[in-house]
């Protein structure tokens, strides 16, 4: 299977804090990868260091044959990665359309096809409907599918999806898991950051864990659940009998 | 894009027309009213669009002015229509070559920074005007009359202020649709997450700021040769770039209508209503400010926005 994304060594520092520590991992292409790991893992940290948002103390991360190292936030999504972000960032006054909009004419896209790639961003988001409404008037759940429809109006190689469901109640989540699976079915790859469990083991072809800002498992997601060190991280030790 | 383009045409005939049948008086309030909308719809390019308000955009009145002035030797004989080309070209090119000169490093900062930063280029500016003999700012400069013989010099100016509007009423259309307005409406909504759905910022606000400063300094040509006779003082005004300000305020920033809506009010107010007490006018402005902002934060524009809808609304449900 090809690789997309090669991330090696990713180390961030803030002071004398050490946040990643020397994390390696590959995203395969076409499926969904997902980061977990407890709060404070670093996995939030690792989005902003593969989309430039905040400069690598050290480390290196390839996309598409380059390295991504230096480049400006704008230049990494016009190569193909988008990100959507947790906390829902709309452009408030503006419609559903338009919001997509953005992200057709300045991803990858270029101007070409741009309303051939909102229609499908929407269609892919199951926003359709709300096309026309201003952006300042959805509920959480559908500003969260904007937040996705926005970043795959892009035709992104790679979406960075950061915990897409935090907040959701479950008849919303599983519409955006049917998403994820349409967006795979378009080609696209997606490396997700997701706190809902069986969510992930659901939807994930492979799975990265850290702990404290280092890496300690990867694998199938079956696998990774029944790995001792991951239950540890999560659980706590188990009590001596 | 045909429709508002055609209804732009009939009124741009329609205001033509208009000097034929009014008095001098009334032709110079309403050149003064299409100088103050252009000014104010140029500020909105990266004001309204991109929400970066400059609080110093009078220095592109005054380059424009001077610039016009001093490259006198360049049209002074000639047609008149080469005359107003040249000068107001000159202006053009001037401002926006002082604004690319100062984007770089001014607009890499953000929303209120960047508007101080302004106000001390207009400040920095209009002293090296004044300080250094070549521009003779502190002397003064004056323009020589180029209306063609035989026609009255406040219908020459209107027909050209009403022009240059028209010109930048395109322009302004033209970016509200494309991908520059586009980007630029990304950034005034939320400029981290404009970055990171790969909008260029710092490329697409210079390229606004270069617009912007191009067209303010072709009025501030136009401003200068209706005056006759400039001086520092009389072009680098903070109390120009207020005006531009409050009339996109008054107008309303929704919308390109807004800044020429508000200027249309605004000096239809100060020099008409308020002739007879110059005094107050400033005074009456602040006033008028003051209850817009509260009662009407979305400006004129938005206020017939929402008459509109309540209208509608009335309609559908009896």
């Amino acid at each position: 299977m090809s690789i997309v994304l090669r991330a090696r060594g990713l180390t961030k520092r803030y002071g004398d804090m050490v946040v990643v520590n020397d994390v390696n991992f590959d995203v395969p292409a076409g499926g969904v990868m997902s980061l977990i790991g407890p709060n404070g893992a670093g996995k939030s940290t690792i989005f902003n260091l593969l989309t430039g948002y905040t400069p690598l103390n050290a480390g290196s991360v390839e996309f598409a044959g380059q390295m991504l190292n230096g480049m400006p936030t704008h230049r990494i999504a016009a190569l193909g990665i988008a990100r959507a972000f947790q906390i829902a960032r709309p452009f408030r006054g503006l419609s559903v359309r338009d919001n997509v909009r953005v992200g057709a004419l300045f991803g990858r896209a270029g101007a070409r096809d741009v309303e051939a790639s909102i229609d499908l961003a929407l269609r892919l988001a199951n926003l359709a409907d709300l096309a026309e409404e201003p952006a300042s008037t959805l509920t959480i759940g559908q500003l969260r599918k904007l937040e996705l429809a926005r970043a795959v109006a892009a035709r992104p190689t790679l979406l960075l999806a950061d915990e897409p469901l935090a907040g959701l109640v479950p008849a919303e989540s599983d519409e955006i898991l049917a998403s994820f699976r349409d967006m795979v079915n378009h080609g696209m790859t997606i490396l997700l950051v997701e706190h809902d469990m069986p969510a992930v083991m659901q939807i994930s072809d492979h799975v990265v864990v850290l702990e404290a800002g280092a890496f300690i498992a990867e694998g199938r997601p079956e696998v990774v659940a029944r790995n001792p060190r991951v239950i540890e991280a999560y659980l706590g030790q188990e009590l001596p009998q | 894009m045909l429709r508002p383009l055609l209804l732009l045409l009939a009124a741009t005939v329609l205001l033509a027309l208009l000097p034929l049948v009014l008095g001098p008086f009334h032709v110079r309030v309403g050149l003064s009213m299409f100088l103050s909308a252009g000014l104010a719809l140029s500020w909105y390019i990266l004001g309204g669009f991109a929400a970066y308000y400059s609080f110093g955009h009078t220095v592109f009145i005054g380059i424009g002015a001077f610039a016009a002035a001093l490259s006198r030797d360049l049209w002074v004989s000639g047609h008149w229509a080469g005359q107003l080309l040249l000068g107001v070209g000159s202006a053009a090119c001037v401002s926006a070559a002082v604004a690319a000169l100062i984007a770089w490093p001014i607009l890499r900062l953000r929303g209120h920074y960047f508007t101080i930063a302004m106000l001390a280029v207009a400040l920095v500016c209009a002293e090296a005007v004044s300080a250094f003999p070549v521009f003779q700012g502190a002397m003064g400069v004056s323009l020589p009359n180029i209306a063609p013989p035989g026609m009255r010099v406040e219908r020459f100016y209107y027909w050209a202020a009403l022009a240059l509007l028209l010109v930048t009423v395109v322009i302004a259309m033209l970016i509200a649709r494309a991908r520059l307005g586009y980007g630029l409406y990304a950034i005034r909504e939320d400029e981290d997450a404009a970055m990171m759905l790969g909008v260029p910022t710092t490329r697409l606000k210079i390229t606004a700021f270069i617009i912007s400063a191009a067209l303010t300094g072709s009025f501030g040509a136009l401003y200068a040769f209706n005056l006759g006779y400039i001086t520092t003082d009389s072009v680098f005004r903070g109390a120009l770039s207020l005006e531009m300000i409050v009339h996109a305020l008054v107008g309303g920033m929704g919308s390109i209508f807004g800044p020429i809506i508000g200027a249309v009010a605004m000096t239809a107010l100060t020099k008409v209503a308020l002739a007879d007490m110059l005094e107050y006018h400033l005074a009456i402005t602040g006033l008028v400010v003051i209850v817009v902002v509260i009662a009407a934060p979305e400006g004129l524009i938005g206020v017939v926005g929402r008459w509109r809808r309540n209208r509608r609304h009335r309609g559908r449900n009896p």
